[in-house]
Parts: structure tokens; sequence; C-alpha cells
């Protein structure tokens, strides 16, 4: 199957990169890009782990096309700490409350939770379980993940706090 | 008593920082170089001859390295159990996606294009499809070699048929017990198989090096079970393998036993040095391993004020085409399926059944959650009926410090009356509930395991840091900031001091495996011990150092000093700096072992009683609030509370985790969660038609932990991990009885069943009126 080449927009850098037609963002990050960060669980749109936000919205990349990435703005898991490697708040607020334990739903959800903060900074519990019913957890049963959120929120509205 | 420092504390587990950043290295990140990618051509077919397998297509695709048959490599695996499963399927397959051959290749696109050339001619065969038909003496045989397979020492088969394994207990005289009941209650409850669902699917890579050697690396909870096994199947001394596992994402007891390990190993003998990796997808993941369903035919006899007298069950498992851990999970159920009561008279039968499904094992509670869906919905159905209050009864029966159990035990350690009472606490029990709100309770008992060993090794740095070295698997429970917890309190250092690895089996020592909640009470131990040993090294040279006894010295927090004299106190990475170390030339290791084989009593075959089957027991008792839709028949759970005894909480918070996932777990499979089989053929291998919770639909869980300590435990602690799957559904399930006088004896809890189950209810009062 003929490659081509193409440049992708991942994490605020141009990344160029040899594809498929039928390569997947999902497995492009993966494979191709070193960015083992983003997940594949279920590489059927199912789960959520592969979660990367794209133009800040919150996407499964096992379904986006890798071509079709091209000129939109991706944010990987990788993307989310400063460049001295400061965390994120979201990232501080699920160590703290807990909400990692296997960790391989965790690039997903915090991505799809940077998403939902973006747009709405003090969300409700009932509107942060609907913005993360798209990302599957076996593990934590979700308690210390909206937990996780709800501190985060307030974190970010402290007024004082530069996020990316 | 002394104050801890660290015991029962929240301390954060340093690897979730990795995991919030994206750098968590699972196997299937893992790039080696060379490595070589595979695919696995699955049966169709539940039950069938092979007739042919012709590979020749498959091998000339550019980019093929190897593609490996059956015959090539005619050995069967299934150490400390039943030997019964070949690497991949020769002369027959006996499970709709057993593995029938493997292709390794360039990359995954090549090796799947190879193995869909792969032309197999098979003959179907009558399949077994359900466990009680499967014990008949006319089912045909999925095992007709059943009787040439090496078993393990407690595993009973019964020539001639599909039970791979019987177990029995005989408590009492059973025909008194219903002689002298009031009462008795003949119920028979089903629980469909289930699948672990872990995010991450199994997954391993294996490489040959030029010595020969074999490496592995897996995503499983037991490196040590998969190394027994590669070497016991392949006739390889222990020492020519060596096991890696790098981060696990979700076990759940799923990965307890070799998977495709050994798939990996045949195709990298092929291929020349080459690591090859076997990765399978979703719906190969479903058929890898499931929970085993379960019909448990119970039959109680109790007085009229509700004591329990007589209990006889039949217990029929669902095994699956191949034993894995089956006949254990089997016979634990067999005399844990009393629950957490008193009964004096006792006649249970369990079946392990092979049938023409896919293999079952472990998941989550090694039987208890299949047995106590019977037994706490027959509970709440005896009390509904006297007119007792379902927690007075439970209490009224309930085991307690110094009980004897189901199998002749005097217990210990026993928080089972705590837990029910928190839970009633809590939920206001008794008080009234609003309109169309019921409120249910399950009461659950779960042992581990028993014997088993583990080992730990503590290495002291030359700065006075430690590298804790345990092949214990952390699969985000926690168990290495248990273990750094553990081994700072005993040695006077501080958990951040403490690395703990991961397993690999040439470097970590022995551990059974990450499994049956084991970890923190065996692993534990074995921590304490040798960090007992390192203080001991340690006080030793400091005694010389500072010019005093051993007994004299304090060590905390890192800094040891004459008692009363904090003015003489160094680091402890003084004792190499200051040249003291240099002198006495030995290195600081501390060594500990600890095994459960001398307090295990072997249970009596005839009998099947034990005085101690388990090192300790887990308790726990949970309440659900639900509402019924009685036009839709949609339980909404509005509430669940959750009290656990576990001995002694060492990290709290990750208690809590522990919880708040097995509630959520058991919430699935209450309401959702079920294998649809069509020919033995699963139909709903994906996360859209088998359904597991999302944020929505788990309600606030309330977890309450309690301690009874157990003498054994390290610092009184016993385990967590599963129990907290078991109680759930019956208590939704008895929820939904109080609520709205329905009852539902197989699960799932669907919308459906209730629909239709609220209809006959009214179909039934309009009948008698």
């Amino acid at each position: 199957m003929a490659q081509t080449k193409i440049f992708l927009q991942i994490n605020s850098e141009e990344l160029e990169v040899t594809v498929k037609p039928t390569d997947t963002l999902a497995e492009v990050l993966n494979e191709k890009l070193d960015l083992i960060g983003t997940k594949q669980a279920c590489g059927i749109g199912e789960c959520g782990s592969c979660t990367v936000l794209m133009d800040g919205k919150p996407v499964n990349s096992c379904l986006i096309i890798a071509m079709d990435a091209v000129d939109r703005n991706i944010v990987t898991i990788e993307g989310l700490e400063r460049e001295d490697g400061t965390l994120h708040p979201i990232q501080e607020s699920f160590i703290i409350s807990g909400a990692v334990q296997c960790g391989f739903c965790i690039p997903g959800m915090i991505l799809s939770t940077k998403a939902l903060l973006d747009e709405k900074p003090m969300p409700t519990e009932d509107q942060i379980r609907e913005s993360l019913a798209g990302n599957l957890c076996r593990c934590t049963g979700y308690t210390k993940i909206v937990q996780a959120v709800k501190d985060a929120s307030r974190t970010m509205n402290q007024g004082n706090h530069h996020d990316k | 008593m002394k104050e801890l420092e660290f015991i029962g504390k929240s301390i954060l587990k340093p690897d979730a920082r990795e995991k919030v950043r994206g750098r968590a290295v699972f196997t299937s990140d893992l790039k080696l170089p060379n490595m070589l990618h595979a695919r696995i051509l699955r049966s169709p077919h539940a039950h069938a001859k092979i007739l042919s397998i012709d590979k020749r297509a498959a091998m000339k695709v550019p980019g093929v390295s190897a593609v490996v048959l059956g015959k090539d490599y005619p050995f069967r695996f299934g150490h400390g159990t039943v030997t019964d499963t070949p690497i991949l399927a020769w002369e027959k397959v006996r499970y709709c996606g057993e593995p029938v051959a493997a292709v390794a290749a360039v990359d995954h696109e090549v090796a799947q294009k190879a193995v869909q050339l792969i032309k197999v001619e098979y003959e179907p065969l009558p399949a077994v499809l359900d466990p009680r038909e499967g014990v008949g003496r006319d089912a045909p045989l999925v095992h007709p070699d059943l009787e040439s397979y090496t078993k393990a020492g407690f595993v009973h088969t019964v020539p001639g048929t599909n039970i791979c394994h019987h177990s029995v207990l005989f408590t009492g005289d059973i025909k008194e017990g219903f002689k002298n009941s009031d009462r008795i209650f003949d119920n028979t409850f089903r629980i469909p198989s289930i699948q672990a669902c872990s995010l991450e699917a199994h997954v391993s890579i294996a490489q040959v090096d030029g010595e020969g050697r074999l490496t592995i690396w897996s995503s499983t909870q037991a490196p040590y079970v998969v190394r027994a096994n590669i070497c016991d199947a392949l006739g390889w001394d222990m020492s020519r393998v060596r096991v890696i596992v790098p981060s696990v994402g979700g076990g759940f007891g799923s990965k307890d036993f070799p998977k495709l390990e050994l798939i990996a190993t045949v195709l990298a003998f092929e291929v020349k040095g080459k690591p090859v990796r076997v990765c399978i997808d979703r719906d190969e993941e479903f058929v890898t391993k499931v929970r085993p369903s379960l019909i448990s035919v119970l039959k109680t006899g109790v007085k009229n004020d509700g004591t329990l007298m007589a209990l006889e069950a039949e217990l029929y498992f669902d095994n699956g085409a191949y034993a894995d851990l089956g006949p254990a999970i089997t016979q634990n159920s067999c005399y844990a399926v009393t629950g957490p009561y008193k009964i004096p008279h006792i006649k249970s039968d369990a079946y392990c059944v092979y049938t023409n499904l896919p293999v079952a094992g472990s998941f989550r509670g090694f039987g208890v959650g299949e047995i106590a869906w019977g037994y706490e919905t027959q509970i709440d159905i005896i009390a509904a009926d006297l007119g007792i209050d379902p927690v007075e009864f439970r209490l009224k029966n309930g085991l307690e410090e110094g009980s004897v159990s189901a199998t002749g035990e005097i217990m210990h350690s026993v928080g089972l009356k705590e837990c029910l009472r928190s839970v009633a606490f809590e939920m206001d029990w008794g008080g009234g509930t609003g309109e169309g709100v019921g409120h249910g309770i399950a009461a659950v008992y779960k042992g581990t395991g028993t014997p088993s060993a583990s080992a730990v090794s503590l290495k002291m740095n030359e700065d006075g840091t430690v590298n804790l070295l345990t092949s214990q698997v952390d699969m985000g429970q926690g168990v290495k900031i248990t273990l750094a917890q553990i081994a700072a309190e005993v040695i006077g250092l501080t958990p951040e001091a403490i690395h703990v690895s991961s397993p690999d089996t040439d470097l970590t020592p022995y551990e059974r495996s990450t499994t049956g909640s084991r970890a923190t009470f065996m692993a534990g131990n074995s921590t304490l011990i040798a960090g007992v040993d390192l203080r001991k090294q340690l006080l030793d040279l400091a005694s010389a150092l500072l010019e005093a006894t051993p007994e004299d010295l304090v060590i905390k927090q890192g800094r040891i000093w004459v008692k009363g004299s904090p003015g003489t106190a160094i680091g402890v990475e003084e004792l190499w700096q200051g040249g003291y170390y240099s002198k006495l030339q030995y290195p600081l290791l501390g060594r500990g072992a600890y095994t459960t084989a001398d307090l295990f009593r072997p249970i009596d075959r005839k009998t099947g009683r034990s005085e101690r089957p388990s090192s300790f027991w887990m308790y726990c008792a949970q309440g659900a609030e639900v509402r019924v839709d009685e036009d839709t028949g949609k339980i909404n759970v509005i509430r669940v509370v959750a009290a656990h005894d576990v001995g002694r909480a060492i990290n709290p918070l990750n208690c809590e985790g522990q919880i708040e996932g097995s509630v959520t777990q058991g919430i699935g499979i209450a309401l959702m969660e079920y294998m649809v089989f069509e020919n033995g053929c699963l139909r709903n291998s994906d996360w859209s038609t088998y359904k597991i919770p999302t944020a929505l639909d788990v309600p606030p869980i309330k977890a309450l932990i309690v301690e009874a300590p157990h003498s054994d435990g390290p610092f009184g602690a016993k385990g967590l991990g599963e129990p907290g799957v078991a109680p759930t559904p019956p208590s939704i399930a008895n929820a939904v009885f109080n609520t709205t006088g329905v009852r539902i004896y197989d699960l799932p809890l669907t919308p459906e069943k209730v629909y239709w189950a609220l209809k006959r209810k009214q179909a039934q009062r309009r009948n008698k009126t």
C-alpha cells in the first residue's frame, strides 16, 4: 500500500511521519512517533483509552485516519505537562485523589477531563460523569476519578493558575 | 503499644506520576530490536476434529518469518492443576476461539494476512454447552483422554465423564439437619459467564537469545507460574527461563495463568533470536479467559426462629474447555458455599465441568462471587419468609471469633458483625425508605489460596536507600507502596527511601502470584521478616560505630542514635561512608521468606473437612439502596454502602480504591454483564454488546473499613482485593425484592427480566383476587 509523508501538529510540534492511508492516528502515535501514552484497549472507539484532543475536542484516535489529522491541533497526554516537567493541575489532582490504579485508562480520562474543564470550568457531578462516560475504567469505579476532576476544577479556578 | 509512623497512613503511590504522564511502560509499549508481530488463527467451532491444516500459502506471504501449528509443538501445560492445555490445538478443537495456528511476521498486518490464508478442514462434533448436561454419562466427552493427564494431588476427576474435578463436604448429619428443621427452602440460582475486561488485554513477548535462554515479557499476575508452566511443558531447567513483568493494565484474576506466553515461546523458537510479540484484539481477549458460569442448587433447612440447621448444595461450574485453575475454584467454593454463617449440617457437592466453551478460571473472588449470588439470595428468601429482618437474620447466624466453620476451623479475626452493623447504621436500616425505594443487604466471606509462599529481599544501597525486590505485581492496587510502608516501619526508614521493584524472575525472589487477595498478607509478612533482618544488620554495624549495644540504639527515618542521646545521630548511609562498612565487608541484604504451609491443614479427601483450609478469611457486608422503574424494569441504584474487614488497613486510601472498584464490577455483574453464546460461539465480544459500567452507571459508594486484626497478618492485616465484587449483586437483588416483592434467581437483573417478573407478580395478584 502506498505510503505518504505527512506533517502532524502534535503537542505544539510539527512532526513528519510516513503513513499508509489505512493507518489510524492511534497507531501512528504509538508505533511511528513513540508516543505510547495513548492506549489502545479496544481499537474500535468503544472505550476512550485512545482519547486525544483534536482542536480541543476529545476524540477516539483509533477512529481517526492519520491523514485526516493533518492541519489539526493534536494534544496527547505527553503534551499536558510543561516543558520543565511540571504537571498539569489535572494530573496532580489525579495523583492526590488516589484516582490512578492500573493507569491504562488514565491518559484518555485526563484528556477528556481537560476538554470538559476547558469548556465548563466548574462542572457539576452529573456533567463530569456525562463527560467521562466515554472513558471506561475497570479498576477504580470512577469514584476517585470524579473527585479528582472536582478538585482540579477548584484548583484551576483559584485564579492564579495558567495552564496550556 | 508503639505508635506507628507509616502503617495506617494514606501515602500516595509513587507510580501514579508516570501513569498520569503516559510514561508507564506496558508490555505492548515495548519496542525491541527486530521484533516480529504475531497473529493467531482461531477455531470457528465449539468442538471439532482437525482433519488437515495447509499452511503453504501463509508461508509464502512476504514478510512472514514463521507459521506454527499445534502438532509442531505437541505439548500440554497446566502445572499445579490438570495438564490438559495444548499450546496450539492439534487433533481436536474444544472451544470456539481456541488457538489453532500462529504466524510471526514483520508487522501486524502481514501476520494477519498470512493467518487468513491458513486452510483448516474441520469435522464438527457434538458439543457440550451446559454444565448440568455435561455431567451426564451420555454427554459427548470434551477430554476422552482425561485419565492420561497429569493432575495435582487435590484434583479428583471422574473417569469417563466431563467432570474435571469433584469436591465434597460432609459436616454433621444432613438427614438429621433437615429432620430438625421447621422449614426447608429449595432453590436454584444461575449466574452467567462474565469477562474480566481489563483495559489492557493479554499480551506477551518471547525471545530466545544466543545461549538458548528464553526471556518472556508478559502482562501477567504470576510470573513464577508462567515460568513453571513453560519449564514443565517443555522439560526445561527453570534457570533457562526469565519472566519480566512490565506495568500491567488490570488483571482481576484473568492473568494468573499462562495464556499467550507459550504461543510466543514456540514462535520465538522458530525465528532465530528475534523477539516475537503476541498481541490480541479485544474480541480475542473476551474468549481468552472467562469467569465460570454456575448453577447452584441450594436446599436450606432452618428453624422457625431463624436458626440455620442444614445446607445441601450442588454446584455445577461451567469450566469451559480446559481446567486452568477451575478445580481449585470448585474446591474452595464447595466449602465456602455456606456463606459466613454457622450451619451445623452440610452436604456439598461441587463439580468443575468441562464444556466446549471458552476456558474459565479466576476472576476476582475465585468462586465467591459465583456462589454468593445463590447463598445470599437464599438467606434473604428465608428471612423474608420467616418474617425476620435480613440484618438480624444474618447477625443471628453469623460467624464470630471462635465460631466453628463449615469445615471445622475455629475462626479467628472475624469482623463480620461489625461489617453488618456498620452498613445497617450508615443506611439507617429499618428507619424507613422513601416511596418506591428499597434496601437490600448481603454478606460474604472469602479465604485465600493456601498453602503458598512469598519471599522478599531488601537490598540496601550505599547511600542508605533501599531496593525492595519482590515478584508481586502492582496492577494499580498499590502493593508497592504497601510493602514500602511496611519495610519503612520495621527498619526505621521512610517509604520514599524504598524503591519497590517490578517482577523479574532472574532477580526478584519467588512469589506464588498476585492473586487471592494475598499480597499484603504474604509479601507483607516476608517484607516484615526481611526488614527485621536488615534492621539487625544495621544495628550491628551501628553499634560498632556508635559504641553502644544494638539494644540501646534507635533507628527512625533513616537516622540512628543512642537512646536518650539524639546528638549522637548518624544517617544510615554513614555506616557505609564511615568506613565501617568496608571494614566489615559484607553487603546489607535483608532476607525474608514466609509460607503458610505450616499453618495449613489439608482438606480431607473423603469428608472435605479441614481445620485450616485458609490462612485468613476476609469478611464484608454491603447494602444497596435502589429504586425500580416498574414501567421499564430498570433498576436505579441510588447508593451502595460497603463495609470490609481488612484486619488492618495499611493504606486506607488504597483500601477505598479497592472497595469502590470491586463494588463497581459487582454493579456491572448485577445489572448488565453476561456472555451470550450461540452454538458455543460468543456473540457479544466488544464493549457495545457486553456492557461494563461507565461513570454514569455508578452511584455514590460509601466505603467503610473495619479492622479485626489477624494474629498472623503483618500488623494484623489480611486482604481486600477480591470480596467486594460478591455481595453487590445479591444486595441489589434483595433491595429489588424489598421494594417490589419480586425475586429474581438468575443474573443479571436486566430491565427485561425485572419487567416480566413484575408483570407475572401482578398477574398472580390478580388471579388471587
